[in-house]
């Protein structure tokens, strides 16, 4: 059973943890949680090597875990993450604004998050202060699956990933 | 473990008296277990307000679990009696020093004990139809087959009235008992149509008919059902509507096609707690009228309310009632949240924005005041109990995962929140936003699957961007859309 990578589409063996073309990591970072996306257990996806079916309609929500907020992002799609400021060209699609982002070090355009039915993915954008899941530090560029209840840590705001039901 | 406040303990969970025997417990619990079924009730993760309940049991059913949750208890809280009231917040604490946060909270209120064999309370109900021109045919028609059926349904205790309106009111049935079905009928058969629409005319008829019979153990209605829009007597019918919630007369709504000013008359029905219905063709009338006759038949407790001050450091941003009725509410104290039906919860979605900028330790209080209601069936009706609404200070180094029913709710509430954000964008001026938000609100419809709505969205946002206003059909279809995917389950 083979798998291709997320970000470069390189055919992969189905045990390897990282892509051998590209280094993306192609597991979640860190299986904390069993349930990923659409109610799927992740060891379930390790061991077929395939993404999981969808069961049923899932959307994710970012919690802003300091201040409570809930932002919803509805359905799939891609989603740019980071700050308005004035001035700017590019706006991103989720403003960490009025949460203290400039504050906390978040970049304008920080990272992007793709949403599929059955599972979501994560990539710095090459950000100034970085972004880290469960505390790991990701490579800028590079596409990271990320699971339900995973943190999220742009620059120094952290931010939890939640998956709600449609 | 932090449920020992007003209306948050145990207690109120089951909805049970501090004195309560263990059987009394036991019987609580089994009622309340049948009751927080996901069958029996629709709303979703009914379950994890299941696990509150159990929660309660599993302390309250054990005798010296029961007694040291006593002792924290403060002397003078009692739950308010037959209903089970159930406090869902998204954090377990508020973080000190940090200010811009936001708390949500899923109030949920249930009848206890009820077990359907009961009758129910008598109606005392006044249809206002509006019978101006431009209900001519089709229109008239199936109100007066709806208004029919109505009658059919009612009890012969039950008080009906029905008061028709176009630029005068008139009195077509004098408030009367709900007995003698076709006499009631033949009079509705004979409605004709006439000149404009002047809602104000209608419900003052309507109200003074009510007024007659106003007696606390019954269901007091005026159901309004109009197709048009009324000019210059806005604010006395708002004004008039808050008269009718201060006597505990509640008033509900149904708006046929598109001519009908849906934000007036969400506005009016929302100051006694009662909710509008869309009927974008005439064939639907009949089937809302009957949706209409089931909530307002089917009611434990009328004119539920929260009188409320607001901490200090928190300010109530939006109330949401969930269910039996979908609908925004004046988030301005009382609180007025309509009735808790026998069978299903009232559950209203609190939003809270709080400072605890200067706030190092303690409790910070989100809201703290009065519940009362009305339960018609008791020999005294009116009752009340003090709540609070409150959560710790507290720094906490493992982040928390909010309760699963509240991302539900929030989620499903975004897309209705965005139109109603587009609409205040339009009224103040900022097309380019509204535009915006609409055309965001397309994409989300369109990867939620909603084809048809979201080129009604788009359509929108076009007409918005070069007209500057919404239209009357697709804003009646975009809001009564966005609101009915709220309901949509779960699978």
């Amino acid at each position: 059973m083979k798998i291709n990578c997320p970000n470069c589409g390189v055919e992969q063996e189905q045990n390897d943890l990282f892509c051998s073309n590209c280094g993306t990591k192609l597991m979640s970072t860190t299986p904390t949680d069993s349930t990923s996306m659409g109610g799927v257990p992740t060891n379930k996806l390790e061991a077929s090597g395939t993404l999981p079916v969808p069961v049923g309609k899932a959307r994710l929500n970012l919690h802003i875990i300091r201040s409570g907020q809930i932002l919803p992002l509805t359905g799939p799609g891609e989603y740019i993450v980071g700050r308005v400021s004035e001035g700017q060209s590019i706006l991103p699609d989720v403003d960490l604004e009025p949460y203290a982002a400039y504050e906390s070090g978040v970049s304008r355009l920080h990272a992007r998050i793709r949403i599929e039915d059955h599972a979501m993915w994560i990539t710095d954008l090459g950000s100034a202060n970085g972004t880290r899941v469960n505390n790991e530090k990701l490579v800028p560029h590079r596409t990271y699956l990320l699971s339900n209840k995973d943190v999220v840590r742009f620059g120094r705001l952290n931010v939890q990933a939640l998956v709600g039901q449609e | 473990m932090r449920a020992t406040s007003y209306l948050d303990n145990y207690y109120a969970r089951l909805g049970i008296s501090r004195t309560a025997s263990l059987d009394e417990i036991h019987l609580a619990y089994r009622n309340a277990a049948r009751r927080f079924h996901p069958d029996a009730n629709k709303i979703a993760g009914a379950h994890e307000l299941f696990l509150l309940v159990q929660e309660a049991y599993n302390t309250l059913s054990d005798r010296e679990k029961r007694w040291k949750y006593d002792s924290s208890l403060p002397p003078d809280i009692d739950a308010p009696p037959s209903i089970m009231v159930n406090t869902l917040y998204s954090r377990g604490q508020i973080t000190p020093g940090e200010p811009n946060q936001v708390i949500y909270v899923l109030l949920d209120l249930m009848a206890t004990g009820f077990d359907g064999s009961q009758q129910r309370s008598p109606l005392n109900v006044c249809l206002v139809l509006d019978s101006s021109t431009s209900m001519a045919g089709s229109r008239l028609t199936q109100v007066v087959k709806a208004a029919n059926r109505f009658i059919e349904q009612l009890m012969p205790n039950d008080i009906l009235s029905v008061v028709t309106f176009n630029d005068h009111a008139e009195l077509v049935v004098p408030a009367q008992s709900g007995g003698d079905i076709h006499r009631l009928q033949s009079k509705v058969s004979t409605l004709q149509t006439r000149g404009g629409t002047e809602i104000l005319q209608g419900l003052q008829l309507g109200l003074k008919e009510i007024q007659r019979n106003l007696r606390s153990n019954y269901t007091n209605h005026l159901v309004l059902i109009t197709d048009g829009r009324t000019y210059g007597d806005e604010s006395p019918s708002l004004h008039l509507a808050e008269q009718a919630s201060r006597l505990g007369v509640a008033l509900s709504a149904i708006g046929i096609g598109e001519e009908w000013n849906e934000n007036f008359v969400d506005q009016l029905v929302a100051i006694g707690g009662g909710s509008s219905l869309y009927a974008d063709r005439s064939a639907e009338i009949h089937k809302l009228l009957e949706h209409r006759f089931t909530t307002i038949s089917q009611c434990f407790a009328n004119n539920v309310r929260l009188n409320f001050e607001a901490g200090p450091n928190a300010t109530l941003q939006y109330a949401f009632r969930l269910s039996p009725d979908l609908g925004a509410l004046h988030t301005a104290s009382p609180l007025v949240l309509g009735a808790i039906p026998l069978e299903t919860s009232l559950s209203v979605l609190l939003e809270f924005s709080l400072d605890a900028t200067e706030l190092k330790h303690g409790d910070l209080v989100l809201a703290e005041g009065e519940l009362r209601l009305e339960i018609p069936t008791r020999a005294i009706p009116a009752t009340k109990a003090h709540f609070r609404l409150s959560r710790p200070i507290q720094d906490v180094d493992e982040p928390q995962v909010p309760s699963q029913t509240l991302i539900n709710a929030i989620g499903k509430l975004s897309l209705y929140r965005m139109q109603e954000q587009a609409r205040q964008d339009i009224e103040a001026g900022d097309l380019v936003g509204a535009a915006k938000r609409m055309r965001m609100l397309a994409t989300h419809l369109l990867s939620s699957g909603q084809k048809s709505l979201a080129q009604t969205v788009l359509l929108a946002a076009d007409d918005i961007k070069q007209g500057g206003a919404l239209g009357e059909k697709t804003g009646k279809q975009i809001k009564y859309g966005t609101r009915a995917l709220i309901l949509e389950s779960d699978d």
